[in-house]
């Protein structure tokens, strides 16, 4: 009997103390121990950039849903334009945010960098351009990067392309921009310094091709094409591919994914096709991130999330969490605490290097004839990896878990 | 040999398209004076409509049409747009400075790109086609069914407008009108209606040429605006004349683009239409087919 009740009283105890455990944890999400952080998005939804994506911004929304009065969200649109985009700096500024997360394009975050430095505040890219490391030409101690770097997508990419497929006669088609040349001159550098690789073609072509029949058959002969494009002339290329009977692999960047959804690549062009995604959420096994798919299909009328649409919501989260952990939202501590912690978030495990880049993984995608999509393989990017650029000083990570949203 | 003829291919069908955009040029050209720089953005926009009415739940939720009816349902939709435009855009400028509409017709481009963009979205979509993945094999190239299909279309559709402007009496009414306008009207030519339908044959043919092009790959907010400067320079070279003489140079144009730029600086390709262009406005201002003396610019 005595036992009984000795048992009853400790099951008592353990619920008081499960209770109040709750309870303290409730008020500390709810803000009662961590400061309520505010966060501006610069980004458009609706316009005729092919930025104007609805991805980041229900991204973000649906993190700042679920973080509840943690944060003060708002989106200010901010056009591809870098005049309309220093608009759209200069009013999220007057609105004093404790963290922007903002534009899509490299050239609208290059061309007001400086701006953006003098500021102060933690801005968080979501291009990827290598000049804006915190070391680069446009960097600063306060940009951060969502996204692996460009070049070293790219030449992972490459790498790809000589280890795994093996090839030794390579076919390359660079966009006439920037994604394009950049890329290209990344890949380049592999195929020469590769022994017994060759490049048999190399072609450019405009962003709004729709006709690349020649380059196409200059492909002609080729073990691989590497190819970095935008989401139309690669459904062009694909397709003309096949046309001409240059049956072999295709590796493009992340316009291969949109290229497919849009239902342009379909068949052996599909199944020829890699393109490489930052995460591709909606074939992860993790319970974590199926809920969270489906919580997003939820907010967005049942479009399926891209990876944009994980890594704003995953930067929300990510702030709040510092300025948790940092209990403070001042720009200064905010950015020492981002800098040294590490965020396992819904695209990936965030850790800031000594170039504030955040995200050191990628995936590298294919298709079925059907255009279903599945991740080949993970491309993982040490820290600092950048050629040219020397990191400035280096801060003892600590693991930060994802908030829980509040009860 | 393959090489020349798959190139050729290509010349032919961009060209086409580019016909059909000038084309397009030359009937608003003809019955208003007024050259539609929107043509672009019609072509655009009758991709996204086909897309509309083709896939998913269809126009307003009807149900998606199978590809040829709504091909045609387009046309259709193309055709009202283009006499809505000419009521908006058009009409109540008649009259103004020449530049004033011109300046409107582009403004009317970013207006159509705007609402494009809001209504379906940035993301790039795709237009299914009867033939697609189907090549045809000719001298040992393989060339898309598609591309074939753009020519054929084309011969059609501009045999069909020739006849129109030759045969009928909204052709003879259309001719007299860009001769003179004011004396078409005291003659009791319907100007103003014939004005409407100028435009909406206009979309017409522009939504014809986006049908055709969108299944060649994706279909974004840009998809007509590089063809509305090929057909523009088409038109040039054709003198804003005949409808004959427009697509000589729209054929000219695509082969100059694809089969001269297939071997000959092939990164700059894609000024080489236009380098043509300027050397005909230099050269010979009226045009290639175009008979009497111009004002020089």
């Amino acid at each position: 009997m005595r036992l009984k009740r000795s048992v009853c009283a400790l099951l008592a105890v353990g619920v008081a103390a499960g209770a109040t455990a709750v309870g303290a944890g409730t008020a500390g999400a709810g803000g009662g121990g961590a400061p309520t952080v505010k966060i501006i998005l610069l980004a458009e939804t609706t316009g005729e950039s092919p930025a104007a994506v609805p991805y980041y911004a229900n991204g973000a929304q649906l993190a700042a849903d679920e973080l509840g009065s943690r944060v003060e969200y708002s989106r200010i649109a901010a056009p591809l334009t870098p005049a309309a985009a220093e608009t759209a700096l200069n009013q999220a500024l007057d609105e004093d945010p404790d963290a922007i997360i903002g534009f899509p394009a490299s050239s609208q975050t290059i061309a007001i960098s400086q701006r953006i430095v003098d500021s102060g505040i933690p801005f968080f890219s979501l291009s990827s351009g290598e000049q804006l490391v915190k070391n680069g030409p446009n960097g600063g101690d306060n940009i951060f990067l969502i996204r692996p770097v460009d070049t070293n997508v790219a030449t992972k990419e490459a790498e790809y392309v000589v280890d795994d497929l093996d090839a030794k006669r390579i076919g390359m088609l660079c966009v006439d921009n920037a994604t394009g040349v950049n890329g290209c001159n990344a890949a380049r550098e592999v195929f020469d310094a590769a022994r017994g690789v060759e490049i048999v073609a190399e072609r450019t072509n405009s962003t709004t091709a729709t006709d690349l029949t020649e380059q196409a058959r200059a492909m002609d002969g080729a073990d691989a094409i590497i190819d970095f494009n935008f989401p139309n002339p690669i459904g062009v290329f694909a397709q003309q591919l096949i046309d001409n009977g240059i049956d072999v692999p295709h590796v493009d960047g992340a316009s291969a994914g949109i290229a497919v959804a849009s239902g342009a690549v379909t068949g052996d062009a599909a199944v020829n096709l890699r393109g490489v995604d930052d995460c591709v959420p909606t074939v992860s096994k993790s319970r974590k991130v199926r809920n969270w798919v489906s919580d997003y299909e939820g907010v967005s009328g049942g479009e399926p999330p891209i990876y944009s649409a994980a890594q704003a919501y995953d930067m929300v989260k990510l702030i709040a969490a510092a300025a948790r952990q940092a209990e403070s939202v001042a720009p200064r501590r905010l950015i020492r605490t981002i800098a040294g912690m590490t965020y396992n978030g819904i695209c990936a495990r965030y850790q800031s290097d000594d170039l504030n880049v955040l995200q050191h993984t990628a995936d590298l995608t294919r298709w079925n004839a059907e255009g279903e999509i599945r991740v080949a393989k993970r491309f993982r990017f040490a820290p600092n990896e950048l050629a040219g650029v020397v990191p400035e000083t280096t801060i003892p990570p600590t693991t930060v878990a994802p908030a829980p949203p509040p009860s | 040999m393959s090489t020349f003829v798959a190139l050729t291919a290509s010349g032919l069908a961009a060209g086409a398209i580019a016909a059909l955009a000038a084309v397009g040029f030359l009937l608003t050209y003809k019955a208003t004076g007024v050259v539609n720089f929107a043509q672009g953005d019609l072509i655009t926009l009758g991709a996204y409509i086909a897309i509309w009415v083709t896939q998913k739940e269809g126009m307003f939720g009807l149900g998606a049409l199978d590809l040829v009816p709504g091909y045609i349902v387009t046309v259709l939709i193309m055709f009202a747009i283009g006499m809505v435009l000419e009521r908006l855009a058009y009409a109540p400028l008649r009259g103004r400075s020449i530049h004033v509409i011109v300046i409107t017709t582009l403004g009317a481009a970013l207006v159509l790109r705007a609402f494009i963009g809001l209504w379906q979205g940035t993301t790039p979509k795709f237009l299914d086609s009867p033939l697609r993945g189907e090549v045809v094999g000719i001298a040992g190239a393989n060339i898309s069914q598609q591309r074939v299909l753009i020519v054929v279309v084309t011969i059609v559709v501009v045999s069909a407008t020739i006849a129109l402007f030759a045969f009928t009496q909204f052709g003879r009414q259309l001719r007299a009108t860009a001769n003179d306008r004011d004396t078409a009207k005291l003659c009791g030519v319907p100007v103003n209606w014939l004005s409407m339908l100028a435009f909406g044959l206009s979309a017409a043919l522009a939504g014809v040429a986006g049908i055709l092009l969108a299944p060649l790959g994706s279909v974004d907010l840009t998809l007509g605006f590089n063809f509305m400067l090929l057909g523009f320079a088409a038109a040039v070279l054709g003198g804003f004349g005949s409808i004959g003489g427009v697509v000589v140079g729209g054929v000219a144009i695509g082969l100059v683009e694809h089969l001269f730029g297939g071997y000959v600086g092939r990164d700059f390709k894609a000024m080489y239409p236009f380098i043509l262009m300027l050397l005909i406005i230099a050269l010979r201002p009226q045009g290639l087919f175009t008979r009497g003396s111009v004002q020089r610019l």
